[in-house]
């Protein structure tokens, strides 16, 4: 081939793949009774290797046997997980596509902070719920403080002068911070951190004083007898989490707990709903999941789908009254 | 001896059958998905996570380090052979790799970085095992102060790792820094520079940046050479490292590892980041460092020796403390918890099985490498031979598949054909491209530590320069700033003799 017509036929299959990879695909559509026909694409909002992960790959591949058809787990991290929950609202409700990690603060607190670009309670079909997680108080095992009275009492004498750690500004773990904080009538130190591991490493690393963590991400180091924890966010005390009181018992009304729950785009048929609660139902009672929710220190919460859009509309609410009761915003 | 009990211990556990077929999985999927660019570890592991549900906790986890370590013995092959980054932390192996390979050096660039990953792998692993507690409390020891510190000495090293002019240089770094900065702040919670655009509200991730970068860059350059016949692909010389290779690379291959060792162990710690200080400190040190840039054989050894040691010394806060330093690390936490096993300070005594084994399986698998990636070398440089008109679009569409693998992100394929278009006209225009890259990591990385060293001390600078670490690595950039402006100085001087006389 001659020299000039062989570089011209290069970029041209350049041009040709770049645009192709560009364009995009196409779905076509399928019915609702012969459901599902094809694999289930599920979204988790963050990125590969997060706590989501854990719970919902082992999940999904117990499920996939009830479902009988593949479920593919699809990490697609953005904002926080707005990216995968938006990707999910805008989807064809066709139950092929499903957003895992529904109900945490991405959803119930988050909108109540800054408009997000997906409405948590027009948006979704809420399929199922699995479990949650509350967030806590960490300090070190070597602390002065042995109780959550004896840190508030400290805090109180010297404003400002505590520091802690957190995950994040907009996080659900944050807020029971500054909740407790505000109803404490204390001032803290925050030190806000990319995700629950930095934060935790702070802790350990002795450069803060405390740190608000998710109670999963912290527990083995409790454990292992290197921190303790004043408070957790649950009405009342759960035995996966032995020895620690929780807020309420303390006198904060604070009770703030990540969900991990199952949605589909608002609009997809009863049918499928009822097909992929069913499944999932059936994996989460298996044995080996309901393991693996109690190793990792997530507390089952199984609800069913109406009694997951209620538990969501119901949880959306309460958020939406901390926050203006607090005067709560991102700025803090 | 104790230890030595122990180490038996480790290579009974690690040759069983068993868990030598997990091991050789682990690090021939690593190998494959380390080739493989945009995809890294830790989505392979993330998909393989489950699997290691139904098999004992020993073997998944030697199974999951073998990836690990195995996908950066991987990276660095698509980065000397076509200047692709098979994975974030090879970046710094395209400087001088691909330049060996363009000189027809490809199989000792692909051997020395083979060998130089197994030494330093496996003098991470002896490190590993005699000093995991003491180095585990170490790293924890690094706060925001002292990471900012290290950063900006990171930043400084690197402005020497240019070959081109400095000013060009800087000015590139600047705008990574600039691009950096774009995403939501993780102080505040505040969106910055995103133009409204959703898709921005993270970042500019390193991944669609570097393979854009270098890629996609990489593929422009030479469709535009091959229009004007160009090309100078000399024939291969050799596939194996030549004696003289081999003297010149010991030294900054134990460089490397201890840089990349140290840096490795600390949570937050990066690959990158240790491969490209290991690349500036073997520049800065090198007699002829204008050879950087053009196929400079050190600056292979020593950042892959880097970016290995790095992978062993990440196990070291996970094992002895149950910490784990990056994400990756973060999964094997949950491999762990997921069977039982409780990673704190007692793991090394309650588990001894499971942390000989695993340092075992780790000589183990670095050996396992080494035999599969060498004589993989000779298979490796015949892709070179592949014709262009067919080699280049089949690279775009591994790069932009790589990248959309990570996110599902149609965005950021947009993305890295962008920083595609952008890199060529740099080249064009004779800049450097790395410093971009480097702008884009440490820039966040060291606007977050400042920030919250700042937030911890409450305001003042002082935390910088009472807290030891922080005070002694400042005291570092000191001494470099100050050698090259006395040096600059003296050459101003000199000048104005020589125009006196």
């Amino acid at each position: 081939m001659e020299r000039a017509c062989r570089t011209r036929w290069t970029m041209c299959l350049t041009i040709l793949v770049l645009a192709f990879t560009l364009g995009g695909g196409t779905t076509l559509v399928f019915s609702a009774e012969k459901y599902p026909e094809k694999p289930v694409n599920a979204i988790i909002g963050y990125a590969a290797g997060g706590a989501p992960d854990l719970i919902f790959r082992p999940l999904a591949e117990i499920a996939q046997k009830h479902l009988g058809a593949p479920i593919v787990i699809l990490n697609k991290a953005g904002g926080g997980g707005v990216s995968g929950s938006l990707e999910v609202a805008k989807a064809r409700p066709d139950g092929y596509t499903l957003l895992m990690n529904f109900g945490g603060g991405e959803h119930l607190l988050f909108p109540h902070l800054e408009k997000p670009p997906f409405d948590t309670l027009a948006d979704f079909e809420p399929v199922i719920m699995l479990s949650y997680y509350p967030s806590g108080l960490f300090v070190k095992a070597d602390s002065p403080w042995k109780s959550l009275e004896e840190f508030t009492e400290y805090a109180k004498k010297k404003p400002g002068e505590l520091r802690y750690s957190h995950p994040g500004a907009a996080s659900m773990v944050n807020l029971a911070t500054v909740t407790y904080q505000k109803m404490a009538g204390i001032r803290l130190s925050a030190i806000p951190t990319g995700g629950g591991a930095p934060a935790m490493n702070m802790l350990l690393g002795g450069h803060v004083e405390a740190a608000q963590l998710g109670v999963p991400v912290a527990w083995p180091q409790v454990e292992g007898g290197q921190i303790r924890c004043l408070a957790y966010s649950l009405p009342k005390r759960a035995e996966m989490y032995p020895g620690s009181p929780t807020y309420v018992e303390k006198g904060f009304d604070i009770r703030f707990a990540v969900n991990q729950g199952i949605a589909a785009p608002k609009g997809t048929p009863k049918e499928i709903i009822q097909k992929l609660h069913d499944a999932f139902a059936r994996a989460f009672q298996d044995k080996e999941f309901q393991e693996v929710l109690g190793k990792l220190k997530f507390t089952p919460n199984y609800l069913n789908t109406e009694d997951t859009a209620k538990y969501i509309k119901e949880m959306f609410q309460y958020y939406g009254e901390v926050v203006k009761k607090f005067g709560i915003t991102l700025e803090k | 001896m104790d230890l030595l009990t122990n180490v038996m211990h480790g290579f009974v556990v690690a040759l069983d059958p068993h868990n030598l077929l997990y091991c050789f999985l682990g690090v021939l999927a690593g190998t494959l998905i380390g080739v493989l660019p945009g995809l890294g570890p830790l989505a392979a592991i993330a998909f393989l996570l489950p699997v290691t549900f139904y098999i004992p906790v020993v073997p998944s986890l030697i199974m999951l380090a073998g990836i690990y370590y195995g996908a950066m013995y991987g990276g660095s092959t698509t980065s000397i052979l076509v200047n692709i980054p098979g994975e974030a932390a090879s970046v710094v192996t395209c400087l001088d790799g691909y330049q060996m390979a363009l000189q027809g050096r490809a199989g000792p660039a692909l051997g020395i970085s083979a060998i130089g990953s197994f030494i330093a792998g496996s003098i991470g692993v002896v490190i590993l095992m005699l000093l995991a507690p003491p180095l585990a409390r170490f790293a924890l020891s690094f706060g925001p102060a002292e990471f900012a510190s290290l950063l900006l000495l990171a930043m400084i090293v690197v402005a020497y790792i240019g070959s081109g002019e400095t000013i060009k240089a800087l000015m590139i770094g600047t705008l990574g820094l600039a691009l950096g900065t774009i995403g939501t702040d993780q102080i505040s919670g505040f969106p910055r520079f995103d133009l409204g655009i959703r898709d921005l509200q993270d970042g500019i991730g390193v991944v669609p940046v570097a393979i854009g970068v270098f890629g996609i860059s990489e593929v422009l350059v030479n469709v535009e050479a091959l229009e004007r016949k160009d090309v100078v692909r000399t024939s291969l010389r050799g596939i194996f490292p030549s004696m003289q290779d081999y003297r010149d690379s010991a030294l900054p291959i134990l460089r490397g590892t201890l840089v990349g060792f140290l840096v490795g162990i600390l949570p937050g710690g990066s690959h990158i980041v240790s491969s490209f200080l290991s690349y500036g400190i073997e520049k800065k040190v090198s007699r002829h460092p204008e050879k950087f840039g053009h196929g400079a054989i050190e600056g292979v050894a020593g950042p892959e020796s880097a970016n290995n040691a790095a992978t062993s010394a990440a196990f070291v806060p996970l094992l002895s403390l149950g910490i784990p330093s990056n994400a990756v690390m973060a999964l094997m936490l949950g491999a762990l918890l997921i069977h039982g096993v409780i990673p704190g300070p007692k793991l090394i005594s309650e588990q001894p099985t499971l942390f000989w084994g695993v340092i075992g399986s780790m000589y183990v698998g670095n050996a396992m490498l080494l035999a599969l990636n060498l004589p993989l070398v000779g298979l490796w440089v015949q892709v070179l031979r592949v014709p262009y008109r067919i080699l280049l679009p089949l690279i775009i569409i591994f790069c932009l598949v790589g990248v959309y693998c990570i996110n599902g992100s149609h965005f950021e394929m947009f993305l890295t054909i962008l920083f595609g278009v952008f890199g060529y006209v740099m080249r064009k225009l004779d800049y450097d491209i790395a410093p971009l890259i480097m702008g884009v990591i440490i820039g966040p990385m060291f606007e977050t530590a400042f920030r919250q060293a700042l937030l911890l001390s409450k305001g003042s600078f002082s935390i910088f320069v009472t807290r030891p670490i922080s005070a002694c690595l400042l005291g570092v950039v000191f001494v470099l700033l100050a050698k090259t402006a006395i040096f600059k100085a003296g050459k101003g001087l000199n000048i104005f003799k020589k125009h006196k006389d």
